[in-house]
């Protein structure tokens, strides 16, 4: 009781410190200029000289970011097996050295603040030591990745069985020994299946970078938005949506590849397998291994090739004493009580933005996916299926467009400021979150619903009683760690004028005053780190994992 | 040794497969790095000799900057012999970045923005030409007709928008007089940041702020073309004279090539039809040379504003 009161006020308070303000949307004057901007979207523009430089651009945005994640991989691996506990003989009862200790702590350290400063922050200050191009962007999405990399190639490592490393580390087993016959032998799969993951969402981070001049889609996009050109916007839009949707069946596809093949590896061993499979079986998902691992070979290779590295501008002279200036400045950070006291307000509005935009579209989500959940119920009906793919396209459209491009499209309606933020937080969020909902609705024990059912409750109000209930932990375990997203995502959100710390952070970046720039990027960092920790042991607290 | 069995059991040949795909991956990592090492060794230098870059702060629309530059890139490109690429970029400290980088040989910068980037070029980077009107550039205050902001004094407490952080006419100037008014752009007014001139007369007349301050030029532009309606927005202060835009260039141009873009510049002759053009799509009357002392005012009026730091 107590709790939902306590959240309906911070829900308020939320509005009020995102200037939240539908009003807005239905003034006269937004609506000229947003109708202006919309109506003109079709048709798309797709001459030959246009969708050339589309191509283009979707070749540079794909190359950054699987360059960026190959490079993370290879440089998060040896960091994340050295911060596992998995592997540690301290853990096995054994004595830990003084200095072995403190070289974990620093990389678990590292690790975190790497992952806490988002990939366009990172490319932002790149931007100054090699100027616009690709390896801005790469170095963006690289620093972010290596720390998450770092992070959840550990966990993986961790949530392996303990009892093989275990035993080898007992019996005297060298630790490398042990990582390469105990603990990899068995992760793998996991692992490799993670990385894929991984790639596609650096992917979809990727476009965002060209906002900042890292090239890509992204710098397409703001280009043709700042013209208002609706025909080429809306292009780019399709290429977008395409491109995700492209990426997202491939890894789902390679995922399902490396799962099988860790399936018969965990399932029997190998004779038996070869038996119970037949010879022809077996040369198939030979095949298709080594199949997988040319295709993802010659797609690295591919975009090693493609990606513009910009040596000269590495080598370049200045290049040294301008990282040296932004190094010198989160040494010394500027920690004026004028600056705290306005980014205090900033990440209030921050804040606010990410919790009002979670939890509006927690609430839309949900109506979207109960509807959609009673249409599966009432069975197959004209109306139903109409309703129902109607309810998918939306999810699809709404989340396959990261929230700054939603921001950039909505300030073209809406104006600069928070609400605009909110708006974009909420509108990329009920797309992943109505998803996610829907998934975990059908995922439920059917027993209690049948229940009910048969014993005549209506199919509209049967499920609330009954799959809401089972799914409730669920839903609110995904629904924080959307807040969590989106809370970086809002810190983001000011860099494209829609409100928050990113403001403050944009301005100092202009003035180039990076002590101001390292104060604004430390604020993120604190914020990024609690919301973790709030959204773990909340989780935890309402959600315990079944 | 029996106790590390489980782990032999384990390593059937489904593993072996994996780290062999594993291996296949490692090998093609590889040859990549090997692939592109050779890339480096025989990339071209940063910029060809044949091509000379432009570049201008976004300080309007980009269709617009398009439609301003490409005729004078055309008009370029005839009197130097090479071909003159416009480089359209993101925002104004992409323009700084890039000249001070030298991955553009000239750009159109505000006063501030030639500041920057003689600042953090080390003194480099060179002013050599501005249009008659830069010598005595103003900006306005506009607000709602209806509104009861009459005077800088009455700013106090309201919302005020600016273009972009690192405009001359649209932020750095507009501060200053504020500053002389006695009042602190920081603590005494909320403040937001358009990213162009013509985007803060729109969101001024949306109605989503109470004033915002421009560039005159843009905003006489914004009213001959109609593109705002002066019965619903009004300027209520003009601010005296200063020093704005002027094309800069990088470091380690010829003298030579220096000397016939100024001339390039200077002989731009009304009287020509085609030359007239470009002179009006700059909203320029003629040329005339820039040098570095005319910004001092702006670069002590940035310091003074914290804008800049002191060197």
């Amino acid at each position: 009781m107590w709790i939902s009161i306590g959240a309906l006020l911070l829900l308020m308070a939320a509005l009020l410190g995102s200037q939240f303000n539908p009003v807005l949307l239905f003034e006269q004057e937004s609506w000229r200029i947003a109708s202006d901007f919309f109506t003109t979207f079709w048709p798309p523009r797709t001459d030959t000289e246009f969708l050339q430089r589309l191509l283009d651009a979707t070749v540079v945005t794909v190359s950054i970011a699987t360059v960026a994640t190959v490079m993370a991989m290879l440089i998060a691996t040896p960091i994340a097996i050295m911060i596992t506990s998995r592997l540690s003989l301290s853990s096995r009862g054994r004595p830990m050295k003084r200095h072995a200790r403190l070289i974990r702590s620093l990389l678990r350290a590292i690790a975190i603040f790497l992952r806490s400063v988002p990939e366009l922050i990172w490319a932002l200050l790149f931007v100054g030591v090699t100027g616009l191009g690709a390896t801005a962007g790469i170095m963006g999405l690289l620093l972010t990745n290596i720390g998450i990399f770092a992070k959840n190639y550990a966990e993986i490592i961790e949530s392996g069985e303990a009892t093989v490393s275990g035993h080898l580390l007992d019996n005297g087993n060298g630790r490398l020994k042990t990582l390469l016959h105990g603990t990899l032998s068995q992760g793998l799969p996991e692992l490799l299946s993670y990385s894929v993951y991984r790639w596609e969402c650096t992917l979809r981070t990727s476009v965002v970078l060209g906002f900042v001049g890292a090239g890509g889609l992204g710098q397409e996009l703001v280009i043709s938005v700042r013209q208002l050109a609706s025909p080429e916007v809306f292009s780019i839009i399709l290429v977008f949506v395409l491109l995700v949707f492209a990426a997202d069946s491939l890894s789902a596809w390679l995922r399902h590849q490396l799962n099988s093949v860790s399936g018969q590896a965990m399932s029997t061993s190998a004779t038996m397998q070869y038996r119970s499979c037949g010879v022809k079986r077996f040369y198939v998902s030979w095949f298709r291994c080594y199949g997988v691992a040319l295709f993802i070979a010659v797609m690295v290779l591919f975009s090693f090739v493609s990606v513009d590295w910009q040596l000269h501008q590495w080598l370049r002279a200045d290049s040294l004493t301008r990282s040296v200036e932004f190094v010198q400045g989160f040494l010394m950070p500027d920690i004026s009580a004028n600056l705290l006291h306005r980014l205090a307000g900033q990440a209030v509005e921050t804040l606010s933005m990410a919790f009002a935009g979670t939890v509006l579209a927690g609430g839309v989500g949900l109506a979207l996916s109960y509807t959609s959940f009673v249409l599966h119920l009432r069975g197959e009906s004209i109306t139903s299926r109409v309703l129902t793919s109607g309810i998918h396209i939306v999810q699809v459209i709404l989340r396959s467009i990261p929230e700054l491009v939603w921001a950039m499209l909505l300030i073209v309606a809406v104006g600069i400021g928070p609400f605009t933020g909110t708006l974009a937080l909420f509108a990329a969020s009920v797309g992943v979150l109505s998803r996610l909902f829907s998934e975990c609705l059908h995922n439920q024990e059917n027993a209690a619903l049948d229940n009910l059912l048969s014993n005549g409750s209506s199919v509209n109000l049967a499920p609330l009683w009954s799959t809401l209930v089972q799914a409730r932990s669920q839903l609110i375990s995904y629904s924080l760690y959307r807040w969590e997203h989106n809370l970086r995502a809002a810190t983001l959100m000011g860099i494209v004028g829609a409100g928050g710390v990113g403001q403050e952070l944009y301005l100092r970046l202009s003035l180039f005053q990076f002590d101001k720039v390292a104060t604004c990027i430390m604020v993120i960092v604190v914020m990024v780190v609690l919301a973790d920790a709030v959204s773990y042991g909340l989780r935890h607290r309402f959600a315990p994992s079944p | 040794m029996a106790r590390s069995n489980p782990v032999a059991a384990n390593s059937g040949y489904p593993i072996v497969r994996l780290r062999s795909l594993f291996s296949t991956q490692f090998f093609s990592r590889v040859s990549a790095y090997a692939l592109l090492l050779s890339i480096f060794v025989s990339s071209p230098s940063a910029l060809a000799d044949d091509e000379f870059r432009i570049s201008a702060i976004p300080d309007e629309a980009p269709t617009e900057l398009i439609r301003k530059f490409e005729p004078l890139a055309d008009y370029l490109s005839e009197v130097l012999g090479k071909t003159v690429s416009f480089v359209p970029v993101t925002d104004y400290a992409a323009a700084v970045e890039a000249l001070v980088s030298e991955q553009i040989d000239m750009a159109w910068l505000g006063g501030f923005t030639y500041i920057q980037a003689a600042q953090r070029s080390g003194g480099t980077v060179e002013p050599i030409i501005q249009r008659a009107e830069d010598e005595r550039f103003q900006s306005v205050f506009i607000t709602q007709s209806d509104s009861d902001i009459r005077t800088l004094a009455d700013l106090k407490g309201v919302d005020l928008i600016f273009g972009s952080p690192s405009s001359t006419s649209g932020h750095l100037m507009p501060r200053h007089y504020l500053a002389q008014e006695g009042i602190s752009v920081d603590d005494d007014l909320s403040i937001a940041f358009s990213g162009a001139h013509d985007a803060t007369a729109f969101a001024v007349a949306g109605g989503r702020v109470d004033a915002g301050a421009l560039n005159i030029k843009v905003w006489e532009k914004l009213v001959a073309e109609q593109r705002v309606d002066t019965d619903k927005l009004r300027v209520f202060y003009t601010t005296p004279e200063y020093h704005d835009y002027n094309w800069t260039i990088r470091s380690g141009l010829s003298a030579e090539l220096r000397q016939r873009l100024v001339d390039a510049f200077v002989t731009l002759d009304p009287s020509d039809a085609d030359q007239k053009a470009i002179l009006d799509l700059q909203r320029a009357s003629r040329y005339i040379p820039a040098e570095a002392g005319f910004y001092e005012g702006i670069k002590e009026a940035a310091i003074a504003a914290e804008l800049l730091a002191a060197p």
